[in-house]
């Protein structure tokens, strides 16, 4: 799929909608919102580990839209504007966990690229168990959730909100040459992965493109 | 090319962004390295997986939980609906412009009206200050009684307190003060005439003139471009007890179609002028007195030079007196005659120069036109300014009401 296409443009039902939403309509925007649930829902999966974390993270998210939504002025896409703040919603969360729970992480955004990044991923804790099942979505969220966040976030934008560079650059707050680096380290990370396992457990060996046996 | 561009090249080909010529140094590269072959397989067999990969589906009781949320964002911070969005919008709105082109026809109706009124009045002539009154015939009538009221003025004798003193104090002796004076009053008249015959009008009006005893004081007379007068201005003096009969003969000349009535009371002017002549009178008796009776050479002299005084004071106030006499003797009446506009009936070839005067006669009335019709649309919203007001306020209102209806319709629904 080109890159250039998106997972949803911005109709005129849909300038309809949030026009509607502006003025208090509820209906509106909970058709407004639904192709984009899904994906945000995801997002928070993907990044907070965990699925009432998510589910919290989503409405907070979907809320702040309604709020925000009489200031939003269309000069970006509906849908780019929404993951922005379901990502600045993760990062409340995940602010709030590390200091709860003492976790380290590194931060979502930001420009602290360099070359020498000591953890791209971390799979030390992939539990045999999932690629033994064979059951390929979940190993396949298990190898994303092995990424560092910034990592993951990139990956997650790409490959399930389907959205373009450029638009996952703004969405971070990062140029586009960063994305770029972070995809292709982050592919090349959960690659080494699968192959390692695919030594391992013949069952992950389609994944890696390799035949089984 | 080393392994480590080869990743972020193999990373940029899944996305479909690798240019082709890179794409071709890339495949050669694979062909040499194992590792970077492993890495497009399983990077591309990702790719492909997790297209494939189905979304989570979010929580059952999230679109409920929002809802509840949303309608108690709306009940603490209401919102505004903007007016355009509102259902009766179209309605008020269609209500609003029928209003409008009710008022603007009526406004239209106004100003054409206004617009005759000017035309009317510009064609009545100056109005100078006097006393103005458009009629049509009834003029034999009013003008008697303007007359007769002032007959009746003229009996009612009697100067005004600030006269009698003035003649006591210059020792006006008590029979004159009380004698019956008569009031001198100068009267002038101003007629429009319209009459069918020009010449023959202005003719007549001569004659009038001669005939109450009195003459034609100027006159003027324009042609239009076939010298045929049809307009023309006179003035007459008529003996003033004669005022009245000479009025009604022009009325039967033609038409009177404006008339004006100017008197100036000279009363007290007038015998002003006759007390000071008459003090100077009985100065000359005394002087002629001492000159008969005078002795030396220097009185002679020295009376002579006062009389000559005296005398040149007398004459002076006795052309005023005159004067006077004649203005209030003799009636001034001012006639504007024409004759109504015909169409003519020779078919002259007029040319273009005229055609484009009247194109461009049209094009500024059309101008005017609409500029008159801005102001008058203009004048018509503010003059319905309270009206604007009650129609906000009633409209606020009603807004108002509906929200607070939707909210209350949202928290009972709960959802």
């Amino acid at each position: 799929m080109p890159i250039f296409s998106r997972a949803s443009t911005s109709t005129k039902e849909e300038q309809e909608r949030i026009k509607a939403c502006r003025a208090g309509n509820i209906d509106a925007f909970a058709d407004l919102i639904v192709p984009y649930q899904q994906h945000v829902f995801h997002i928070g999966l993907q990044m907070l580990h965990n699925p009432e974390d998510a589910a919290d993270m989503l409405q907070e998210t979907m809320l702040k839209a309604y709020r925000g939504l009489p200031s939003f002025r269309g000069e970006a896409q509906f849908s780019t504007w929404l993951y922005r703040i379901a990502v600045n919603c993760c990062r409340d969360f995940l602010r709030k966990a590390y200091k709860q729970k003492e976790l380290s992480f590194s931060d979502l955004t930001g420009e602290g690229d360099g070359d020498g990044e000591p953890n791209i991923a971390d799979y030390s804790f992939m539990p045999e168990q999932a690629v033994l099942d064979g059951e390929s979505d979940a190993y396949l969220r298990r190898l994303i959730a092995g990424l560092s966040p910034k990592y993951r976030l990139a990956i997650i934008l790409r490959e399930f909100c389907d959205l373009s560079y450029e638009e996952i650059g703004r969405i971070t707050n990062v140029s586009q040459g960063t994305v770029k680096s972070r995809l292709s380290r982050a592919r090349a990370a959960m690659s080494r992965q699968a192959l390692l396992d695919a030594e391992q457990f013949p069952q992950a060996a389609r994944l890696t493109g390799q035949k089984e046996g | 090319m080393n392994c480590q561009q080869a990743q972020e090249w193999i990373s940029l080909a899944i996305d479909e962004m690798l240019p082709a010529e890179e794409q071709e140094q890339l495949a050669a590269h694979c062909q040499d390295c194992d590792a970077c072959r492993a890495l497009v397989a399983a990077g591309s067999a990702l790719h492909a997986s997790f297209s494939q990969m189905a979304l989570p589906e979010v929580p059952d009781h999230f679109a409920c939980q929002l809802r509840q949320r949303l309608t108690m964002e709306n009940n603490e911070h209401p919102r505004r609906q903007p007016i355009y969005l509102h259902k009766w919008f179209k309605g008020i709105a269609a209500a609003a412009c029928l209003m409008l082109l009710f008022g603007l026809s009526g406004v239209w109706l106004n100003f054409s009206a206004g617009g005759a009124d000017t035309k009317a009045s510009d064609a009545g002539g100056s109005a100078n200050g006097w006393a103005t009154e458009e009629t049509t015939s009834d003029m034999p009538s009013d003008s008697s009684v303007f007359l007769q009221e002032d007959s009746v003025a003229a009996d009612d004798v009697g100067l005004d307190a600030d006269t009698q003193e003035y003649m006591t104090q210059e020792g006006v002796s008590a029979s004159q003060s009380t004698e019956v004076l008569e009031r001198k009053i100068i009267q002038d008249v101003y007629l429009q005439l319209k009459v069918e015959d020009f010449d023959e009008a202005y003719q007549k009006l001569n004659d009038l003139a001669q005939q109450y005893g009195g003459y034609t004081v100027s006159g003027e007379v324009y042609t239009n471009e076939n010298d045929i007068a049809t307009s023309g201005f006179i003035s007459l003096r008529v003996e003033a007890d004669s005022l009245s009969q000479a009025l009604s003969d022009i009325q039967q000349l033609g038409a009177i179609t404006e008339r004006q009535f100017h008197t100036d009371d000279v009363t007290y002017e007038y015998y002003d002028t006759q007390s000071r002549l008459e003090q100077y009178e009985k100065q000359k008796t005394r002087l002629l007195d001492f000159y008969q009776k005078a002795e030396s050479i220097e009185d002679l002299l020295a009376l002579e030079q006062e009389l000559n005084r005296v005398q040149m004071e007398l004459d002076a106030l006795q052309g005023t007196m005159n004067y006077y006499d004649q203005l209030t003797a003799l009636s001034l009446i001012s006639i504007n005659l024409y004759t109504p506009s015909r169409y003519d009936v020779a078919v002259e070839p007029r040319g273009f120069a005229g055609f484009w005067r009247d194109v461009q006669e049209a094009f500024l009335n059309g101008v005017n036109g609409a500029l008159d019709f801005c102001a008058g649309l203009l004048l018509f919203i503010v003059r319905l300014f309270p009206l604007w007001l009650v129609l906000a306020l009633a409209l606020a209102f009603i807004f108002r009401r509906r929200r607070k209806n939707r909210l209350k319709q949202d928290g009972q629904n709960g959802v």
